[in-house]
């Protein structure tokens, strides 16, 4: 064991830099900072996002995404993210990294939103960079940072490392969600879930869920705004928890009573239990190609992640 | 409170995958089809409510609805709340995809207890208790939510056992939001649309008084 003796001061700029490096996330996610435009209601009340990201037609256009047949594309790319998910050496996890990147950049889907997806999950993340490093017990090889004064906290570079490696690997994921989700149009996806095995049931509920997830989002604004002008403001007392429940308890009771007109639509449109799906189009040879280029990829970093980095 | 990629073995994620596959079918299998767009509608409603923010302190939390998934939705529960987490994951970075199997167990099966326990006392002392049966509810199923967090971390690595303490620990304040929230929604509901409640548990009688 390789036991480095620090000063106390640099637990200052250690800490410096966590609460920078957080507050940037913060900025990018949209979590700090945001505009009132962004919401309803403004900072310090119930924050209730105006629109959910969803549209009936792809985001982006892409030759290598957007012409992909849907039920390869969703199977070869969550193999992919399953793949990066379970690496566990540092260098496989940057490798898959940059693959992803690759691929995010291929795709021609918008980095901005990349990036936003990228700082919210590192938010999460955060908290691990932040742990693991303390609390991973030492073993046998490992390098110990020792702060001057401080005997107890011990900095396992082992644990950092982890820590970093879970982020990369999670960053991998994250950088194709926009490609494999919003490069086809909503009613392919469906149609992909379908071909993929998920049960008639479950692709009803998505659809009618992502179907009425804005409007729903839209009644919860109004209802928010409306107990605004009379006056409420949150805070943590009784009364104002009774109120909130109340709107959001309004909120399930108007969504039920939607549900009645939506099941005679659904009837008067010929509803008996199974949904009408979009045609995908057939799978060509190119299709097959990408699928296998991502398959195999996922498989030789795997492989070099077991055989080389372990 | 959900687990991101990257943090579960694969064991780990793999077999809570295919656990929660299995319960999901069956979830499934309970929602008829006439119940097909309450469950949908509910699904969303469940999302939306999920991003709404409630002030504690200088901070804010945001509300997990697992128990009141459970009291509204019954056995339909866990695969309302399989698709909201899943919908989370993918538009929200909320948890992982590769960990949605551990996530769903972390919030269905706390839904179907809480359904179970709102139910049951519901049913043996009316409908006058639905503000505390409902706390109870929402209470337990934030409770269980947390527990189940720490054992998916627990059992992934000795290195995430502080963590894993730390995450309970931290959703202490959100259990008590959620029992007094799911409390006040639960009275609201039976007050105002008792047949939203997954089975009307109550007597006429009960209904009158």
């Amino acid at each position: 064991m390789n036991i480095i003796l620090l000063p106390t001061w640099t637990l200052l700029p250690f800490f410096a830099v966590i609460a920078l490096l957080l507050y940037i996330l913060f900025r990018i996610a949209g979590i700090a900072g945001r505009s009132k435009s962004d919401h309803a209601i403004g900072q310090g009340d119930i924050q209730i996002p105006q629109q959910i990201p969803l549209s009936s037609q792809p985001q982006f256009s892409s030759p290598f995404f957007c012409n992909w047949e849907p039920r390869i594309k969703i199977a070869a790319t969550t193999l992919y993210m399953f793949t990066a998910a379970f690496l566990q050496s540092l260098a496989a996890a940057f490798l898959a990294l940059c693959f992803s990147l690759l691929l995010a950049v291929i795709s021609g889907s918008e980095m901005k939103k990349n990036v936003r997806r990228v700082a919210q999950v590192s938010i999460f993340l955060s908290v691990l960079i932040i742990i693991l490093p303390f609390t991973t017990s030492a073993e046998t090889g490992d390098t110990i940072f020792k702060i001057h004064g401080f005997s107890l906290l011990t900095f396992n570079l082992r644990g950092f490392v982890q820590a970093i490696t879970i982020t990369l690997k999670a960053w991998s994921v994250v950088l194709l969600m926009e490609p494999m989700l919003f490069s086809s149009p909503l009613a392919h996806l469906s149609s992909a879930l379908k071909g993929l095995g998920i049960p008639e049931k479950a692709i009803g509920i998505v659809n009618l869920a992502m179907r009425y997830m804005n409007v729903i989002a839209t009644e919860a604004s109004q209802m928010g705004l409306a107990l605004k002008t009379r006056g409420f403001y949150p805070s943590c007392t009784k009364r104002s928890l009774s109120a909130m429940a109340n709107l959001m308890a309004m909120l399930f009771i108007r969504s039920y009573e939607r549900t009645q007109s939506i099941q005679e639509a659904m009837l008067l449109r010929g509803y008996h239990g199974r949904f009408l799906h979009a045609q995908l189009p057939h799978a060509v040879a190119t299709d097959w190609l990408k699928g296998g280029l991502m398959v195999g990829a996922a498989m030789l970093i795997y492989f070099m992640d077991q055989l080389i980095w372990q | 409170m959900h687990i991101s990629d990257g943090i579960l073995n694969s064991t780990v994620s793999l077999s809570s995958l295919a656990v929660s596959s299995g319960i999901f079918l069956w979830s499934l299998k309970g929602i008829r089809n006439q119940d097909l767009s309450k469950t949908a509608l509910m699904t969303a409603a469940l999302f939306v409510g999920s991003l709404i923010h409630i002030p504690v302190g200088p901070s804010s939390v945001h509300l997990l609805l697992t128990g009141l998934a459970g009291i509204l939705l019954g056995r339909g529960a866990y695969a309302a709340l399989a698709i909201a987490v899943a919908l989370q994951a993918m538009l929200f970075q909320f948890g992982g995809v590769t960990a949605i199997g551990a996530n769903t167990i972390m919030m269905g099966i706390p839904a179907l207890i809480a359904a179970w326990l709102f139910h049951g006392i519901l049913k043996r002392f009316g409908k006058k208790v639905a503000v505390p049966a409902g706390a109870v509810g929402g209470a337990v199923s934030v409770l269980l939510a947390s527990l189940f967090l720490a054992l998916f971390l627990w059992i992934t690595g000795e290195q995430f056992r502080e963590v894993a303490v730390l995450a309970v620990t931290a959703q202490i304040p959100v259990m008590v939001i959620e029992a007094i929230i799911t409390g006040f929604m639960a009275g609201f509901i039976v007050k105002v649309k008792p047949e939203l409640l997954w089975t009307s548990n109550l007597t006429p009688d009960d209904n009158k008084s």
